[in-house]
């Protein structure tokens, strides 16, 4: 089975040779990662659904770009990081506050972790309580699997400040979670 | 038992998107595919069009750059012309009025572009040698 770089490169291959079946592609590997990733960041279905829409026509329209990016995955992630921003200033302007607050962490049944709803609660909580920079490093680290190289390029931060904002983060997340028994 | 954060973490994931958003993604993102693309043969179009316009206008301001040119030229030529043939009567009738025959005289205001004063210079050293 191909691997992350490789499934990346054959999709950049295809939007070089201008070949349309690379939105499907990149849909199917990025989107499902993106659109958590954007409901983290908007905190709302609905705006997370048309800010992938928006990122996907982007990437259809910047796909001369998007074949020579060197890291495909940051490429798009940074995309999506700005029109999140966009989507925050957009609301500020409009002062729109969220009609919906949506949750964007499940217990992840193929994953092997039994989740009681109290504890899951708790866990949901304190991620959410933590300032929003270090919540979007533990995101991406944890729940992207990205490493602090790649989060630091994303966000444009050096990597020492990535890794001690999720150490900070982990850290908070264990005194807060004292009562469930994490160390 | 005491578990570890990150791993315990590990175990949840971030939600999904709805398997409905996929298509309307898709067809958003194929229809700006297409947009670009005539955009595209467009801007390629409108750029062969920029660039013979703009050639033509480059040899044009060339040609008319060389013209202008040649025409200064052309008019500095007539002018030092016209000025030699000025200079050079001017200088037959003074020699003329200096009692030289008029073949001589054309012959010398040809032979000699220098100005009069010189030319004065020469006959009032002429005249004192045949007073002389």
């Amino acid at each position: 089975m191909p691997d992350d770089m490789e499934i990346a490169r054959i999709i950049q291959k295809k939007f070089q040779d201008d070949d349309p079946s690379a939105l499907e592609l990149a849909y199917e590997h990025f989107g499902r990662r993106l659109y958590g990733y954007l409901v983290s960041m908007v905190k709302s279905h609905s705006d997370a659904d048309e800010v992938l829409s928006e990122l996907f026509m982007t990437v259809a329209r910047k796909r001369e770009q998007i074949g020579r990016a060197s890291n495909l995955r940051t490429y798009l992630f940074a995309i999506a990081r700005n029109l999140a921003f966009e989507m925050f200033r957009k609301r500020t302007s409009q002062k729109e506050t969220l009609s919906e607050y949506a949750q964007y962490l499940e217990a992840d049944e193929d994953g092997g972790g039994k989740w009681g709803a109290d504890e899951l609660d708790a866990v949901r909580k304190a991620v959410d309580g933590l300032p929003e920079e270090q919540r979007e490093v533990v995101v991406l680290k944890i729940f992207e699997g990205m490493t602090f190289e790649e989060i630091s390029q994303l966000m444009r931060i050096s990597q020492n400040t990535a890794a001690s904002r999720y150490r900070y983060a982990i850290e908070k997340l264990r005194e807060q979670l004292k009562g469930f028994g994490y160390e | 038992m005491n578990k570890d954060i990150e791993t315990r973490l590990k175990t949840l994931r971030l939600t999904p998107p709805p398997p409905e958003l996929k298509s309307k993604v898709l067809s958003n993102a194929r229809s700006a595919w297409s947009k670009e693309n005539d955009g595209t043969v467009l801007h390629m179009q409108f750029r062969h069009v920029f660039a013979l316009a703009a050639s033509f206008i480059l040899f044009i301001g060339v040609i008319a750059f060389l013209n202008r040119m040649e025409e200064r030229d052309t008019r500095q030529a007539l002018n030092s012309s016209w000025e030699k043939t000025r200079t050079s009567s001017e200088n037959a009738e003074f020699l003329k009025e200096l009692g030289f025959s008029p073949e001589y005289c054309s012959l010398i205001a040809e032979m000699r572009d220098s100005p009069q004063l010189e030319l004065k210079s020469f006959s009032n050293r002429f005249e004192e040698e045949l007073k002389l």
